[in-house]
C-alpha cells in the first residue's frame, strides 16, 4: 500500500524543519537551542551581548544561507524528478547530462564577458544576467538533450545517456577556454563558483531563486498526471488526452529555470537529483502529483543537510558541498546501475 | 449505425516513400474491423491515421463527423482509446496505477466499478498491487488493455460509443489471454463501439472481425465479410503464400499454410 498523500508531506514538512532548525544552531559561532528562539525573537532574551551577537549571526550569515540552500535543494531534486518523467528514465539528473554544465558555461559566460564593453548591459545588474545567463545555457543544452536522444516519441536511455556526456564534454571545454582566456580576478570568481557551494548566499541572491523555485512549483499541477504518462510514451500519453508538445515545453522551460538558477548561485551540485527522487520513489511510489512536491521537500532537507555538514567537517574550512554530495551521490548512482541493470532496457 | 470513423483517399508519403496509397475505410459503430496484410503494407500508418498521431499528406480523416484534427488531444481521447504495441515502462507503477490512468481525473464509485470490472477482465485482479516493471511482458500487455478499456468505458459513459483501436494487441499473449482479449474486444461492439484491429495471425482475425480489411503495398485489396475475404486466392495474391482454407463446424475459415499441410499428410 502507498502512504497517504497528506501523511507524506506533513511528515516531510516536519523534518525539514527539524533539520533548518538544527542548521541554524551548528556552526563556527555555535547558538545553542535556548538561545536560538531568544535571537530569532522567540521568548525572553537572557544575555544582551550575546543576543546581539547571535542576531546577527543568524541573520545576515546563518538564515540566508539556509533559506538558499532550501531552494537550491528544492530545485536539483525537483528538476531532477521532472526530467526523469520526461526522459522516462529514472537515471537522468541534470547535473549528470551536461544540463548544469550548460548552465554553467552560460555563467562563466557572462562572468568572462561581462567587463568586455560591447557586451556590458547597462540596465542589467550582474546578479541578475548571472542567473539569466545559466537559464539560458541550461535551456539550450535541454533542448538539444531531448532532440538527439528523442526519435520517433521514444527515448532510447544509452543515447540519452551517451549524448549527455558528449555535450557534458561540449560545455565543459566551453568553460575550460573560458578559463583560460579570463584574467586573475575572473578566474577566482569562476574557480571558487565552480567548486559548487552556497557559502556565498547573500540575501539579494537568495531573492533571485524565489522565481524559479516559485515557477517549478506552480507548473506541478500542470505537468504531473502529463509526466505520469509520459511514462508510457509519447504517443500513448497522446492516446490518453495529453498535449504532449506543450508537456516537454513546459518541462524543459521549468527544468532549465530551476537547474541555471541553481547553478548559478552555488555552481554544479550533482546527484541530489538522482538521490532524493529514487528514495522517495522506493517509499511513496512514482506517481508525479505526490512525488514532485514531496521531491522538492526532500531536496531542501538533503541539502540543508549536507551544507551542515560540510560547514562543521574540517571546520573552521569548508568542504565545497559538491564534492561532497558528488562523494556520496556517485557511488549511490552505481549501486542505482547494479541494481535496475535487470529492470532497465538500455 | 452512424459512421465513427472514415478514411477518405488517404495517402501518407514520407521522403520518397509512399506508406499509404489513397486508401479509404469507414467504421460504423457496432463493428468489428480487422486489418490484415504483409509487414510493411501499412497497417500500423492506417492505425496511426485513426488514433490522430499522424496527418494523411493528402486525402481526409473525419471522426464521429468531424475532421480528426480539429480536436484537441484532451477531447479525442474521451471518444477513443488505442492499445499501442511495445510499451515499456521504467517506474515501478503497480497495475493499479496504471489501470487507474485510464479514468483520466474521474473518480468515485463508477469509476472503482469500472477499474474493477477491466481488471477482472484482463485476469489481473490478483495482480492489483504488482509492480509493472517485475511483470512479464504479456501480464504488461493486459495491464495495458485494461487501462484502455477503463479510459474507453470513461469516454463512452460521457459521449456515446467511440473507437477502440487495438495495434497488435496479442503480440506477447498466450493462447488463452489471445481469446479472453478478442472476447472482450468483441464485447465492446456488441454495446456499440467501433472497434478495429490489427492482427497478423489470420485465424484470429477470423474468430474476431465480421470485416476484414486486407492491405497490400499501401493500398486496401479487400474489405468485406471474413468468409469473401480469408479465401485461399487473396492470401495468395497478398501474402505470397500457398493455403488450404477450409471451413469449420463454427462457421469460420481455418487457416492453413501449405507447408504445415504437407507436414499433416505424411
Amino acid at each position: 500500500m502507498r502512504p497517504r498523500p497528506t501523511v507524506v508531506l506533513t511528515g516531510l514538512t516536519v523534518a525539514l524543519a527539524a533539520v533548518a532548525v538544527l542548521a541554524l544552531t551548528i556552526g563556527a559561532a555555535g547558538i545553542p537551542l535556548s538561545r536560538l528562539f531568544p535571537a530569532l525573537g522567540l521568548g525572553a532574551a537572557p544575555d544582551g551581548a550575546m543576543l546581539a551577537r547571535d542576531e546577527l549571526v543568524l541573520w545576515s550569515i546563518r538564515i540566508p544561507r539556509i533559506v538558499a540552500t532550501a531552494a537550491i535543494g528544492a530545485m536539483l531534486a525537483l528538476s531532477g524528478t521532472v526530467m526523469q518523467g520526461l526522459f522516462r528514465n529514472p537515471l537522468a539528473d541534470p547535473a549528470l547530462v551536461g544540463v548544469a554544465s550548460g548552465g554553467a558555461f552560460g555563467a562563466a559566460l557572462t562572468i568572462v564577458l561581462m567587463d568586455a564593453p560591447l557586451i556590458a548591459v547597462p540596465w542589467l545588474r550582474h546578479v541578475e544576467l548571472l542567473p539569466l545567463a545559466a537559464f539560458a545555457g541550461a535551456l539550450l543544452t535541454t533542448w538539444a538533450l531531448y532532440t538527439i536522444s528523442s526519435w520517433r516519441g521514444r527515448t532510447s536511455i544509452a543515447i540519452f545517456l551517451l549524448a549527455g556526456l558528449a555535450i557534458a564534454a561540449l560545455t565543459n571545454a566551453g568553460t575550460g577556454l573560458l578559463v583560460f582566456i579570463a584574467d586573475d580576478r575572473q578566474l577566482r570568481d569562476i574557480t571558487f563558483w565552480m567548486l559548487g557551494s552556497v557559502s556565498g548566499a547573500t540575501w539579494g541572491k537568495t531573492a533571485t531563486l524565489l522565481p524559479a523555485l516559485g515557477a517549478g512549483l506552480l507548473a506541478i499541477p500542470f505537468i504531473a498526471r502529463g509526466l505520469d504518462l509520459l511514462v508510457l510514451g509519447e504517443s500513448e500519453a497522446f492516446h490518453s488526452g495529453i498535449n504532449v508538445q506543450v508537456l516537454k515545453v513546459l518541462s524543459i522551460v521549468v527544468v532549465s529555470a530551476m537547474t541555471g538558477v541553481a547553478v548559478s548561485i552555488s555552481g554544479v551540485i550533482g546527484f541530489v537529483g538522482i538521490i532524493v527522487p529514487h528514495l522517495l520513489r522506493i517509499s511513496i511510489g512514482p506517481g508525479h502529483r505526490l512525488l514532485l512536491p514531496a521531491s522538492a521537500l526532500g531536496g531542501a532537507m538533503l541539502l540543508i543537510g549536507a551544507d551542515t555538514l560540510a560547514r562543521t567537517l574540517a571546520a573552521p574550512a569548508e568542504v565545497p558541498i559538491g564534492i561532497l554530495t558528488a562523494a556520496v551521490g556517485a557511488p549511490f548512482f552505481l549501486f542505482l546501475l547494479l541494481r535496475q541493470r535487470s529492470l532497465v532496457t538500455l | 449505425m452512424t459512421a465513427v470513423v472514415e478514411v477518405a483517399g488517404a495517402t501518407v508519403r514520407v521522403g520518397a516513400a509512399t506508406l499509404l496509397d489513397g486508401v479509404a475505410l469507414t467504421v460504423h459503430g457496432g463493428e468489428t474491423v480487422a486489418i490484415v496484410g504483409p509487414n510493411g503494407a501499412g497497417k500500423s500508418t492506417l492505425a496511426r491515421l485513426m488514433s490522430g498521431d499522424l496527418a494523411p499528406t493528402s486525402g481526409d480523416v473525419r471522426f464521429k463527423g468531424r475532421a480528426l484534427s480539429a480536436y484537441r488531444p484532451r477531447d479525442l481521447a474521451r471518444h477513443r482509446a488505442v492499445l499501442s504495441q511495445h510499451i515499456a515502462v521504467n517506474f515501478a507503477f503497480t497495475v493499479d496505477e496504471i489501470v487507474r490512468m485510464g479514468a483520466g481525473e474521474a473518480r468515485g464509485a463508477a469509476v472503482e466499478a469500472l477499474i474493477a470490472t477491466a481488471l477482472a477482465e484482463t485476469g489481473l485482479t490478483a495482480f492489483r498491487r504488482r509492480e509493472l516493471p517485475t511483470m512479464s511482458g504479456g501480464e504488461q500487455q493486459r495491464a495495458h488493455f485494461a487501462r484502455v478499456l477503463v479510459q474507453l468505458a470513461c469516454g463512452e459513459a460521457a459521449h456515446g460509443p467511440g473507437l477502440l483501436l487495438l495495434d497488435e494487441p496479442t503480440s506477447s499473449l498466450d493462447l488463452r489471454h489471445q481469446l479472453d482479449l478478442v472476447d472482450s474486444a468483441k464485447r465492446r461492439a456488441v454495446h456499440g463501439t467501433a472497434v478495429v484491429a490489427i492482427l497478423h495471425d489470420l485465424n484470429l482475425a477470423a474468430r474476431f472481425a465480421d470485416r476484414v480489411v486486407v492491405l497490400h503495398r499501401g493500398r486496401g485489396v479487400a474489405d468485406g465479410p471474413v468468409r469473401d475475404v480469408i479465401t485461399a486466392t487473396t492470401l495468395r495474391e497478398v501474402f505470397d503464400i500457398d493455403t488450404r482454407v477450409e471451413i469449420t463446424s463454427d462457421n469460420l475459415p481455418a487457416i492453413l499454410p501449405q507447408a504445415m499441410q504437407v507436414a499433416r499428410d505424411t
